[in-house]
């Protein structure tokens, strides 16, 4: 570095030296991002990986409808139908001081209209999810998991979700409910059809 | 909210069902015997996209580096970089959301060194690995023309202001002082603090939490007038390729021939990449300079020594960052008094029902890596310091205009300014 | 390198420039309305409006109202468009304020294209700037913030690092006589109710009023009348169906009648009468105490106490604060309670506050006071009738709650603020029974009334049930799976804390007013009749003992470490090993 005088009298030897330093500074370095690959392979996966959350875990605190990066969140809720106990007065979609079990505009919890109740059979009620208008915002999730089977539950939507490298909501999660999930299981479902048939 | 109970009850009598379980996923409400021929519809949900796109993500990032490469040095085309700019802005940024990133992937890197129960996807390492190869063959194209950030900046500067030399060298450190914060907390789990400092993802993504947009909006802006002041004065992976960058294997050259000395390249980059010559003899006594220097050379070990044990120590502030530490201060500081509403966190906490010795315990674990991790931190920016002192201190005679090749993005801006080998006609644009 | 065909570069520039101010515009317009738009998005829940919710409250008084039912209809019907619509602008807001930004910088570019400036070399360098100096210069400015970096570090750790360190874990049961403050007390588990430590026995039915001796294992057998297993037994100067407190080596008690009203300090080693102190002098304390009746007397509330600070409160509506040596601290009249037996609701104490469960016809209320001054913390009126009932405290998920029952309702406030947390109208009819706290739920029972179990959190009734021996006056205690009922006839019943059902219930001899308490795995209820039935807390009733005092009793006992403290009519015993 601090060149001798008689190098800049003599460039052929000097750009040699200067040549050779940065050959083995190249080197060096070639060697070192050889190295962080390898061990970074040796912790890899060759499947990619996507966040969702663990609805047992959740405690439907709101914040999925809030802290994602997107508006409205790629969180929605779904729907286990095989949980489901169908009942005619729901916790996931009547207001607790409901008047009637009926689907008047007052007597529904969902801020958003995203929950649809259509009958079946006395006394046996289907709840759907319209995802279109779903917000996220967890209201059913939670009256269906406090009064009753907790067929109702969160999702990150695979459609919406732009897997951040560190999940928005992850980052706030009270409850610690969201991880990477594989990308041949993006799915965390309650309860599966099978098991309940 | 009595009512419902008593209405579920009335309901439950119906199901001769006798008795509401406490809350939880249990089956309270058994599921119906349909006398009609109901069929309850399928559970249909939308798969993430395939690996395709992975594949497809990195073969584009390859082939990009090596058409950024390739126009760079061999044609230098300006207007092809500009062009391929224009493409990455479109594919990685708009198209892709900006994720997954090569500047953020050092973090992945990390939390898969330290947290062995995290897998690091493949796609991840090559977007970290394959910009830094291309630097140490071509030096910074991916900042040229590939990365969507720089795209962002390259294409909103619009009145240059040139920023003193000083201040470049001294703003110079600041993204090494974020890599290694960053790093630090991506190993410890405490979040990707570089994701969350991204500028324009989400102008990308078409909105972003209120910070991140107030964020983007004065990065933007600064653009306008400053050349390209995330990548230079905040960017952690820059740091990275400006550091192997100095020893690429070959480098854009502000002339294609010899330097005639004309000095019209001389304010022609608006990052304050060109350095001018200088001459053989430095403008102070050698004794002066052998001194300063073995000053410094002295000095380098006692301020690592002072910076470690500060990084220790400091170690527990920065590890407030992390949830669970978080969590746990709060739990206890609540415990010991004060009035306030019960957070989320804590009312989730104490839902899941685990003992607080347990959270106490993490977060005493979670402190000891910081304090380790903050050690190392604080030496490891020592030394980069000193580098840089050490560096600022030596006398290097030039005797060509040529590019730093640690702050050059090989934006081919210079290219048009330098008349050898021009035809007579041609005019710079 | 000046232009040198200037027409058709001017037209782009004027072309750019309009372009440039009209997105820069467009731009700021837009994210104004974004920005306010976003505010309203996330702030507004689309059916939480005031106007709506007034309107489906009178709805639900009112619920035959078609007219008022079809207002709130429109109105949600607005609420919920408006969020809508909110929301496509945002995502339309979203792509329009992209593609101006794409408009803007390429019009900014276009106006620059035609203008770049010739290249004009300055001398000394790129800017005239002498790169060596600026060299000295970076140096000097790095070593600088270096140096300041480093001492920002520091200052920040002196400053917040204490506070930053991760707390110790700590074992569950910690002893904390010696340091009344410690954090053991508030022990922040979630599953166990405040402290319960060997060496004390705070308040009525012990820590946090529940019943629950944790640490301690008292005797099962001895005879008050020939001395047995007694280890010491004093006179009481002055009746009273309050019960014993403990701390460390003092019990206190209170006894009172038309004449006086008086705090006793009792050695627990020896039985010692160590000091009395009265309640003379009290400003504001009317001159002839209320009417009560003989079987609630003056002294029916309880003591409380944290080792430092002994706090009384008398049928007279007189609360008064001592050292542990009987000096008086403070002295208050909270009102002369209006209730024609006579006030009866023991204190109940957390750390430096103690409160005061005030119901009476004069308007119900409950209150903490600072045990070092009685000032208030807070006070919360209630909409109660008279009750006799004593406050209890859980913390059911992390928080301090004080469970309060009455008639209508049971009720649950922030015991550190004093906010009601939840209030259900669930009870009836006059409410002498405490609540009971288990697991999360808490229980409240009486006679006339039901027995409920309740969320301890939402205060959600988790079950309610009417066909039961119900107390009356003494008070359930509560284990993770049974809920057991004295009555003061004599029957006494256990059911599940899952559905209220009975599992099974025993008729004695004789019933009374005191409260049973579990310690070591064992029931103790202290009857009329002066004697002790032991039981075990288990699915079947089992019984252990049933030593005898020797004389009438209405206490419920302090079971503090190896021994037990009773209240007979006459006399402190103190039951245990020598």
């Amino acid at each position: 570095m601090t060149t001798p005088p008689q190098t800049d009298n003599a460039p052929p030897a000097g750009v040699t030296r200067r040549q050779f330093l940065q050959n083995g500074l190249w080197g060096l370095a070639v060697a070192a991002v050889g190295a962080i690959t390898g061990l970074a392979a040796s912790r890899s996966s060759r499947s990619s990986h996507f966040w969702q959350l663990d609805p047992a875990k959740c405690v439907q605190c709101g914040r999925c409808e809030t802290a994602c990066v997107l508006t409205p969140s790629a969180v929605k809720a779904v729907h286990a139908y095989a949980l489901c106990g169908y009942c005619k007065l729901c916790g996931g979609y009547h207001q607790p001081q409901a008047q009637r079990i009926d689907t008047a505009a007052e007597n529904q919890l969902c801020p958003a209209g995203a929950l649809i109740r259509t009958f079946i059979e006395d006394p046996f009620y289907e709840y759907t999810i319209n995802e279109e208008r779903c917000i996220g915002c967890a209201v059913c999730v939670k009256g269906c998991s406090q009064f009753g089977n907790g067929s109702l539950f969160l999702q990150v939507r695979h459609d919406r979700c732009v897997n951040c490298n560190e999940c928005a909501i992850a980052r706030v999660c009270p409850a610690g409910a969201y991880r990477r999930v594989p990308a041949d299981h993006p799915y965390l479902l309650k309860g599966s059809p099978e098991a309940h048939a | 909210m009595t009512r419902p109970h008593r209405l579920v009850g009335l309901w439950l009598g119906v199901c001769a069902w006798a008795m509401a379980l406490p809350s939880g996923a249990v089956q309270r409400f058994p599921r119906p015997d349909f006398k009609t021929d109901y069929v309850s519809p399928e559970l249909l949900l939308p798969g993430p996209g395939g690996p395709m796109l992975e594949v497809l993500d990195v073969a584009v990032l390859a082939a990009a580096l090596a058409l950024a490469g390739w126009f760079a040095l061999r044609q230098r085309s300006r207007q092809g970089l500009l062009l391929l700019t224009l493409f990455s802005l479109g594919y990685f940024g708009f198209w892709r959301h900006g994720c997954v990133c090569a500047v953020g992937a050092v973090q992945n890197l990390a939390l898969g060194w330290a947290d062995a129960s995290y897998t690091i996807p493949v796609t991840v390492i090559a977007f970290f690995v394959l910009p830094l190869l291309a630097t140490l063959f071509f030096g910074r194209v991916f900042c040229a023309s590939v990365c969507p950030l720089g795209a962002v900046q390259e294409l909103a500067l619009w009145r240059p202001v040139r920023t003193p030399a000083w201040l470049n060298h001294t703003l110079g450190l600041l993204p090494w002082v974020y890599l290694s914060v960053a790093v630090l907390f991506a190993a410890t789990g405490a979040g990707f603090l570089i994701c969350e400092g991204d500028p324009f993802v989400g102008f990308f993504r078409m909105g972003a939490p209120f910070h991140m947009a107030i964020t983007g909006a004065l990065f933007l802006v600064a653009s306008l007038f400053i050349g390209r002041p995330y990548c230079r004065f905040v960017c952690p992976y820059g740091a990275l390729l400006g550091l192997l960058s100095r020893v690429s294997r070959r480098h854009v050259t502000i002339t294609p021939d010899a330097c005639v000395q004309c000095r019209l390249c001389e304010d022609a980059c608006p990052y304050g990449a060109i350095r001018s010559p200088l001459p053989a003899a430095a403008p102070e006594a050698r004794a002066t300079g052998v001194r300063r220097l073995a000053l410094i050379l002295a000095a380098v070990p006692l301020i690592a020594i002072a910076a470690a044990a500060t990084g220790f120590v400091f170690g527990n502030f920065l590890s407030r960052a992390h949830p669970r530490v978080a969590l746990a201060l709060e739990i206890h500081r609540e415990a010991a008094n004060t009035a306030q509403p019960m957070s989320l966190e804590r009312e989730a906490f104490f839902t899941s029902g685990l003992p607080t010795e347990a959270l106490y315990n993490d977060a005493r674990t979670i402190q000891g890596r910081f304090a380790v991790g903050g050690t190392l931190l604080g030496a490891l920016l020592a030394l980069t310091v000193g580098a840089q002192l050490i560096g600022l201190s030596l006398w290097r005679s030039r005797t060509d205009y040529e590019p730093d090749r640690a702050r050059c993005f090989s934006c081919g801006r210079c290219f048009a300014y330098c008349p050898v080998g021009r035809k007579p006609q041609e005019t710079p644009k | 390198m000046t232009t040198p065909v200037h027409q058709p570069e001017s037209l782009r520039r004027i072309i750019g420039r309009r372009l440039a101010a009209v997105s820069a515009v467009f731009i700021i317009i837009v994210s104004l309305l974004m920005a306010t738009n976003r505010y309203l998005l996330k702030t507004l829940d689309p059916l939480a409006t005031p106007a709506l919710k007034a309107l489906s409250e009178k709805l639900g008084r009112d619920a035959e109202n078609v007219e008022l039912r079809q207002q709130v209809r429109e109105l949600n019907w607005l609420a919920r468009r408006a969020f809508f619509v909110r929301q496509w602008q945002l995502e339309t807001g979203a792509i329009l304020l992209v593609v101006a930004g794409v408009v803007f910088v390429l019009s900014l570019q276009l106006m620059a294209s035609g203008r770049r400036p010739a290249p004009a070399p300055q001398p000394g360098g790129p800017g005239g700037e002498n790169p060596w100096r600026a060299a000295a210069r970076a140096r000097r400015v790095i070593a600088i913030s270096g140096a300041l970096l480093l001492l920002a570090a520091w200052g920040l750790h002196l400053r917040l690092g204490g506070r930053s360190r991760a707390p110790v874990p700590q074992p569950f049961q910690q002893p904390s006589a010696q340091n009344p403050g410690s954090a053991a007390e508030t022990n922040p588990n979630g599953r166990a109710g405040p402290s319960a430590d060997a060496g004390e026995w705070p308040s009525f039915r012990g820590p946090g009023g529940l019943g629950v001796a944790r640490e301690a294992d008292p005797p099962i057998a001895w005879d008050g009348a020939t001395g047995t297993g007694v280890l010491w037994k004093a006179e009481v100067p002055r009746g009273g169906f309050n019960s014993p407190v403990v701390w460390g080596d003092r019990v206190y008690l209170a006894g009172a009648d038309e004449q006086k009203c008086e705090v006793y300090g009792y050695d627990g080693d020896t039985g010692a009468l160590l000091w009395t102190a009265d309640t003379e002098g009290v400003p504001g304390a009317p001159a002839t105490p209320p009417e009560v009746t003989s079987d609630t007397g003056y002294a029916a509330p309880s003591l409380a106490t944290d080792g430092q600070r002994v706090i009384a409160i008398f049928g007279t509506g007189v609360i008064l604060g001592l050292d542990v040596d009987g000096r008086r601290l403070w002295v208050r009249h909270l009102g002369t309670p209006v209730n024609p037996y006579g006030h009866a609701s023991s204190l109940l104490i957390l750390r430096d506050t103690v409160f005061v469960q005030f119901d009476h016809s004069g308007g119900s209320s409950v209150k903490a006071l600072d045990v070092e001054t009685g000032r208030d913390r807070w006070k919360q009126d209630r909409g109660t009738v008279k009750s006799w009932a004593s406050p209890i405290l859980t913390d059911a998920g992390g928080r301090l709650r004080l469970i309060l029952s009455a008639s209508p309702m049971v009720a649950a406030y922030d015991a550190l603020t004093g906010a009601e947390l939840w209030s259900k109208d669930v009870l009836s009819n006059e409410i002498g029974s405490s609540p009971a706290y288990a697991n999360g739920r808490v229980f409240a029972a009486n006679q006339y009334a039901k027995a409920v179990a309740l969320d301890a959190v939402t205060g959600e009734v988790i079950w309610s049930t009417e066909d039961l021996d119900l107390p009356d006056a003494g008070s359930p205690v509560a284990t993770d799976r049974h809920l057991f009922m004295p009555t003061s006839g004599g029957t006494f019943s256990c059911i599940a804390t899952t559905n209220g059902v009975r599992v099974w219930s025993h008729e004695f001899d004789a019933g009374g007013y005191g409260s049973p308490i579990l310690a070591a795995g064992r029931i103790y209820w202290v009857t009329a009749d002066g004697k002790t039935r032991i039981f075990k807390a288990a699915d079947a009733f089992e019984l252990i003992a049933q030593p005898a005092l020797g004389e009438a009793s209405v206490c419920t006992p302090a079971a503090v470490g190896r021994r037990l403290y009773i209240r007979g009519v006459k006399h402190l015993f103190c039951i245990g090993p020598k």
